[in-house]
């Protein structure tokens, strides 16, 4: 229908569906997905039924329902970086953090939100590098970023881990400002926040 | 830090330190509410610029927030009418192997991932190894490069060539990677594979359109880096969960270990202990086997994701469609290329 706006041709096709390397790489692929589904639900399910039903009891949304509200109706959500942490001792799947790529209010940004329902949403080694990343992908891509925070801030025990390249978050927030690609921050419950820098 | 704090009343609370640390510093006794609540930042620090009734007042702000930064796309390709792909995406978990040393035809990708299932190939008849050619997604005009083999001097003269051109017409890459490698042995060091694979890095290294990766199979060794890996910055990397990512694979690794080993204690002239090398072999090939998996390789940030295969051309698309929104500019200037 488009040959006038698109003259690429079609590519033809040799792929048979019924032989057994087709049928074999289908039933070991679709094993694999079952196991990510299953990462993946894992991921979601945050700190576990007991630590979900205490944040809901106090009337909080839980890190995916926030982000669902903030979106435009129709937007996407691409999740990037659901299984940081995975299987890593010290983590839960997604590493404290939910993030992704969506549309508020006609704009596409990166938005992270705080799984509290993990240690607080207290930030650990994965999580820092998780949202570094989010912030490289702000700042490659010049789109805004929300932060949805509910964070014990540091995770003190594993702070040898953290403290020092942690300080980048902070630098990272104001040279984007500066690039004038804003991130914005919506606290909707900080709890203790440690910044071990800052004790005067 | 940021430009704009939304905080929630009677919720939220930041501060340097909190009430225990406070009195452990300077004795001090205080509350949460007083040192850091949302109504006192927002009242008389100034800490925060908004302060919400509750959640959804802190979202309705944020979207508001959102809406007067005024702000727009850095480039925008020509619209153009979406054709879905011919054929269907269901059938890339037939093709995909599930034992990347099985190849598969990376064509059968892109015709179930670009627009009409239309691809301008580019030399089609030179360096076959690497696929390279033009096509859309979702209307977003790419050139793509994807293995079908293993890369030679030819296929990464091509790939340099091809990364070139697309810069020059501010054209988004995306890299298909199946690749266990760059040839080796004595042929191809004369021809000067390092030399030229060296050129196809240059191009990815310096490249300024974005690029964006997906791993469907194999990733392998410098393979991985001339086909644009998580070191090469891409835009986004995303995984198919076959995938297998490390500098060798566990078998190749365990045998070059053995022929060391056998040299070693034959320069010493003493007897190679056999149990002790079949023990370690098996161990070095278990642990890359481990550790070339992609859910240990996600699990630590190697890429943004493992995602469906079915689901490709939509990751692939709200990839693009998040590049354009900074400028969309490719480069004249590269490193030297040895010819």
């Amino acid at each position: 229908m488009n040959d006038a706006a698109q003259p690429y041709p079609v590519l033809r096709s040799r792929v048979d569906a019924r032989t057994d390397d087709y049928r074999a790489n289908y039933e070991q692929n679709s094993a694999v997905l079952a196991k990510l589904d299953e990462a993946l639900a894992q991921a979601r399910a945050g700190g576990g039924e007991k630590y979900v039903s205490r944040h809901k009891a106090r009337g909080r949304l839980l890190p995916r329902e926030r982000i669902a509200m903030i979106c435009d109706r129709d937007s996407h959500f691409l999740e990037l970086c659901a299984l940081a942490g995975y299987d890593v001792k010290g983590h839960k799947p997604g590493a404290s953090l939910v993030g992704g790529i969506a549309v508020v209010s006609g704009v596409e940004c990166v938005i992270t939100a705080s799984e509290a329902t993990v240690k607080g949403g207290a930030i650990n080694e994965m999580g820092m590098r998780k949202s570094g990343r989010m912030a490289e992908i702000a700042e490659q891509n010049r789109m805004p970023s929300i932060s949805m925070i509910e964070s014990a801030g540091a995770d003190l025990p594993n702070q040898s881990k953290i403290f020092v390249p942690g300080g980048r978050g902070f630098r990272d927030l104001t040279r984007k400002s500066r690039a004038r690609i804003p991130p914005s921050a919506s606290y909707s419950a900080a709890r203790p926040r440690a910044a071990p820098t800052s004790r005067a | 830090m940021s430009d704009y704090v939304v905080m929630v009343k009677e919720q939220a609370q930041v501060y340097l330190a909190g009430p225990p640390l406070v009195k452990m510093a300077t004795g001090e006794e205080t509350n949460h509410e007083d040192l850091g609540g949302a109504e006192m930042h927002s009242k008389v620090s100034g800490v925060s610029d908004y302060l919400a009734e509750d959640e959804m007042d802190a979202i309705r702000l944020g979207r508001e927030i959102v809406a007067h930064l005024n702000w727009k796309k850095g480039a925008a390709p020509v619209p153009r009418p979406v054709e879905p792909p011919l054929y269907d995406a269901e059938e890339l978990l037939g093709i995909a192997s599930a034992d990347i040393k099985v190849p598969f035809d990376s064509r059968e990708v892109i015709a179930r991932i670009v627009d009409g299932s239309r691809f301008s190939e580019f030399k089609p008849l030179y360096g076959k190894t690497l696929i390279c050619g033009s096509a859309y997604i979702h209307g977003f005009p790419v050139g793509i490069l994807a293995n079908n083999g293993i890369l030679f001097s030819d296929s990464s003269n091509k790939g340099a060539q091809f990364i070139q051109l697309c810069n020059q017409t501010n054209t988004p890459l995306l890299f298909l990677q199946n690749i266990t490698g760059f040839m080796v042995g004595q042929k191809y060091e004369q021809e000067g594979i390092i030399k030229n694979g060296a050129k196809m890095i240059n191009a990815v290294s310096n490249s300024t359109v974005p690029a964006i990766t997906i791993m469907t199979g194999a990733s392998y060794g410098a393979g991985n880096y001339a086909m644009s890996g998580r070191a090469y910055a891409p835009r986004f990397l995303f995984t198919w969960p076959n995938h297998r990512i490390a500098v060798m694979g566990g078998k190749q690794l365990g045998g070059v270990l053995e022929i060391i080993q056998r040299q070693a204690a034959a320069k010493k002239g003493v007897e190679v202990d056999e149990q002790r090398l079949a023990v370690g072999k098996a161990m070095i090939e278990a642990q890359i086997e481990k550790e070339s998996n992609p859910f240990f390789a996600t699990a630590r940030l190697w890429d943004d994701g493992i995602i469906d295969p079915r689901d490709t051309r939509s990751v692939v698309a709200i990839s693009l469609s998040a590049a354009y929104t900074a400028k969309v500019r490719g480069t004249t200037s590269w490193g030297v290329f040895r010819h």
